[in-house]
This record gives structure tokens, sequence and C-alpha cells, in this order.
């Protein structure tokens, strides 16, 4: 079987536009969690969100391409870029043919799409930009990566809310292993801040007024944040001929559906795709040191998560360190499982555990080492990152150490 | 025919959202009892906001768990909300 590692990764966020930010703030446990600045919130119930800051368009593209590029494709093609040169690749036309891009993406360009509805049924426009759907399509990164880099593998785009990333990076993982793909960029990217997506979620009754506080007894809900991650897989074998730095093996996938309710999680299902990760890695729970948890701040969410680790590590949950660094870098919906996927590969690289950030009281519901407040210094042999999306779908990841 | 009540607007909107017929709904019937899940609440709270014009917080949300608590929060939101245009 060929196994699949990470060579290169990319990612721009509220806590960092680099990796090396990016680490910096999730071991100084420094969330990036502030008021809005890309809309006016007066007539918005909630005020703060997890905006990627600092990040100049016209430095990375040129007028005409920004034309056609909503914010959600700019952060998912600058992250690419730079997991492609951190991957430190040589590429050659064999190669390219053999590359996929696989991204996910809950919203596509919904800003853009905002912005032309304003103009349709507020300001009476009779007509928008042709640079409208490609900007608006949920695939832009897909393809403008595809074409900036020439990779014409197998690429799409999936689609399954807070899921969409982790759900791209399996089939990465897969279509690699089973032979389809020698290497693939796969990851995700959100831009959600416009003000018709920001009354949706007003309505949906779940952002916190302040700040995302995972598995704290008095959470009040997700942080939403944008951002975008992208991950160089290719196979162990070539990544140990061209001797190139491994983060980690990505060793297992497990995906399931609750079958049960629109919004409201089932432990059962979360842990169907926990233990499905675990087999599709040969991962035994006890090998497993650390899980990024979808750990979202909602009620709901971090209370039937810590049911599902607990069905199916046993007692092994208590030695386990579960953390939600959502906590700093928000939820970014489609781009979370990159995100989160980005931590836990450093967590690998460089030997500690992202923190659980604006942590207060316990939950005796959530009983679990969320590791509160304090990066703390480890060796993670074996890593889960959890997405679980509204509909039920739940995408997991299983990550390994491996030498170079 | 005379005006419909606060209390009789919110049975009404709940009757609607349920699918009831509105006499099979009275002040002391719980939320639960309709077999009300979280989405079916967080659709009825909207009902509310669109039948009075009000905005329902968080907090006045998560206080209603009853018909009766749904007049009451609606009735103090109304006069919050005639008091403020006065």
């Amino acid at each position: 079987m060929r196994r699949v590692v990470v060579t290169g990764v990319g990612v721009l966020s509220s806590i960092g536009n680099t990796l090396t930010q990016f680490e910096e703030s999730l071991r100084a446990c420094r969330p990036g969690i502030g008021p809005i600045t890309q809309i006016d919130t007066s007539r918005l119930r909630f005020h703060n969100a997890a905006e990627v800051g600092g990040f100049e368009p016209t430095g990375h593209f040129t007028d005409s391409q920004l034309n056609w590029l909503d914010r959600f494709a700019q952060l998912g093609i600058v992250a690419a870029r730079d997991a492609i040169a951190d991957s430190t690749l040589t590429w050659n036309d064999e190669l390219r043919t053999r590359t996929g891009v696989i991204t996910g993406s809950c919203l596509g360009g919904i800003g853009t799409e905002d912005a032309h509805y304003f103009g349709f049924y507020h300001e009476k426009k009779s007509r928008c930009s042709p640079t409208a759907v490609p900007r608006i399509m949920s695939n832009a990164v897909a393809s403008h990566v595809a074409m900036e880099q020439k990779f014409t593998g197998a690429t799409f785009t999936t689609s399954t809310a807070c899921s969409s990333a982790n759900h791209a990076i399996g089939q990465a993982l897969w279509l690699i292993r089973q032979g389809t793909l020698d290497c693939a960029l796969a990851g995700g990217s959100e831009a959600p801040i416009s003000f018709g997506h920001l009354k949706a979620w007003e309505a949906m009754r779940v952002v916190a007024p302040d700040t995302c506080r995972p598995f704290s007894k008095n959470r009040a809900g997700i942080i939403l944040g944008e951002g975008a991650a992208m991950l160089v897989l290719e196979t162990l074998e070539n990544a140990r001929a061209r001797g190139a730095k491994i983060y980690a093996e990505l060793a297992g996938f497990g995906m399931s559906a609750d079958a049960y309710h629109l919004t409201s999680p089932l432990a059962e299902g979360a842990a169907r795709a926990m233990n499905a990760a675990l087999e599709d890695g040969h991962l035994s729970p006890e090998q497993i040191n650390y899980v990024n948890a979808h750990g979202t701040g909602t009620q709901a969410n971090d209370s039937t998560e810590t049911r599902a680790i607990r069905q199916v590590f046993g007692s092994h949950a208590d030695r386990l360190a579960v953390s939600s660094t959502k906590s700093m870098h928000g939820h970014a919906l489609g781009a979370a499982g990159a995100l989160e996927g980005v931590a836990t590969l450093l967590a690998f690289r460089n030997n500690f555990l992202p923190p659980t950030a604006n942590f207060l009281d316990r939950d005796p519901a959530c009983d679990l080492d969320v590791v509160p407040n304090e990066a703390r210094s480890a060796e993670i042999e074996a890593a889960l990152s959890n997405s679980f999306a509204f509909g039920g779908l739940n995408a997991v990841l299983a990550f390994r150490r491996v030498a170079e | 025919m005379s005006e419909e009540t606060v209390a009789q607007r919110v049975i009404r909107i709940i009757a609607t959202n349920k699918k009831m017929a509105p006499e099979e709904v009275s002040p002391a019937t719980r939320f639960e009892d309709l077999k009300m899940d979280s989405l079916d609440a967080l659709n009825m709270i909207f009902a509310l906001e669109e039948e009075f014009d009000i905005d329902i917080p968080n907090e006045e949300a998560a206080k209603m768990k009853s018909v009766d608590e749904a007049i009451h929060g609606a009735e103090e939101l109304l006069k919050a909300k005639s008091s403020a245009s006065n």
C-alpha cells in the first residue's frame, strides 16, 4: 500500500499569515478574535470574528487577476503557493500530470454574491460584472491553482459545510494511495464575512457574543473565522527519495453520516467517523496521543464530541490531549479542517500540544484534558483531527509520526 | 371581529409552526410537550420576531420554554418597543 505524507504546508488565518506566525500564536495561546472590520455590524447581534488581518491582495495578484478572484479564492491560492514553496518539490511535466488539487469550501465566493445582490435589489442596478460567476463558484481555488501551477491530475472541490476541508484532504489521501495521483494540493479556504451571510448565522443563534470558549462550562457558541490552509501530499517513498522534510504521515481518513438531525450532533455518528479513520490508518485507539477536536464552542457540539471521544477511546480518553484551536483561529467553516490539520502537523513537527484558549470553568460534560490556556511540550506519535458538519456529515483525519 | 390579543397571536404562531389547531395549544403548554426540537424552537422565535416586528435577544429566547413564557417575553419586548418609539 502506498503511504502518504505531508511535505508542505501553507496557511493564512486570523492568527498568522505565515506558518511561523501561525505556530507562534498557537504556542503563545493567542487568539485572533476581535471586532469585525470588513463590514458594518451595527445591524448584527454579534460583532466579533476571526478575520485574516494584514492580507494585501495587491501584493499577491495583479489588478486584472483580482478582478476574477473573490477573497476566499485569494486566500486559497496564496496558501497553495506557500505550501508548494514549503514542499521544495521540483516539478516536471510528468509530475504535473500526476498532481491534483482538491479543495474544500462551504460558501464559495459568498462576498461577491452578496455584493451583487445588493446591487440588484437595493441599488436597482440592471447588470453585473461578467466576472461574477467564476468568482462565486466554489471550485475557484482548485481551478486557479491548477491553472497557475499547470497541475492536470484529478482536481475538484468538496462542499460539506464545516467538514469540507477534511473531506477534501481525505479524498486526496485516497487518490494518492490508490495510485490515481502521485501528489496533491489539498485543503480549504473560506471568507464568510458578508452582511447577508452573517445575518443567516445570527438567525441560527449559535454565534458567541464575545469569544469562543470550547469545552468551558459557560461556552456561548462559535466565533466565525476566515482563512485558508493547503497541504502538499505525496508518497512516503517519493518524499524519502528526495530527502524532503516530512511533517507527518496522513495515515487514515474516515467519514460517516449521522442521518439524524440537520443541526444537532450525534455522538454515535462522530464516533463512527473516528473509528473509521483509525481503521483506515491501521491505528489502535491507544496509539493516539492527541485529538484536534471539532470543538466549536457550542453547548451541543462540545459535550457530544466528548461523549464520542469516550465511546471511541474508552479509558484511554483520560490519557489523551484534546484541544480546540478554533478558540484561536475561529470556525473557518470549509477551511476549518485544513487550519486544524496544520495545527496538528506543527504539533508533530515541533513537539507541542496546541492549547484550547479562552478556557474558564470546567464542564463535567466535557471531562477531557483540553490543554487549557497553555501550550504544552509533548511528542505525539499519532493524532486525529475531527470535523463534524451541520447536516451530520463527519470527516476525520488520522496522522502518524514517520521517520524522514 | 375583535382584535387578537398578544397571547392569541403567540398561540396562533406556535400552532401554525407545529401544524396544530390553536385550540390544542394553551398558555400552560410546554415546548417539550409539543416535541419541539432546537430547530423548531429557532423557527418559532423567528416567526414571533416577524409577527410582532421585535428582536428577541438570545438571552430572552433561551428563557422561552413554554407558551406562557413566549407570551410574556413577547409582551415585554412589545412594551420596550412602544416606550422606545414614544
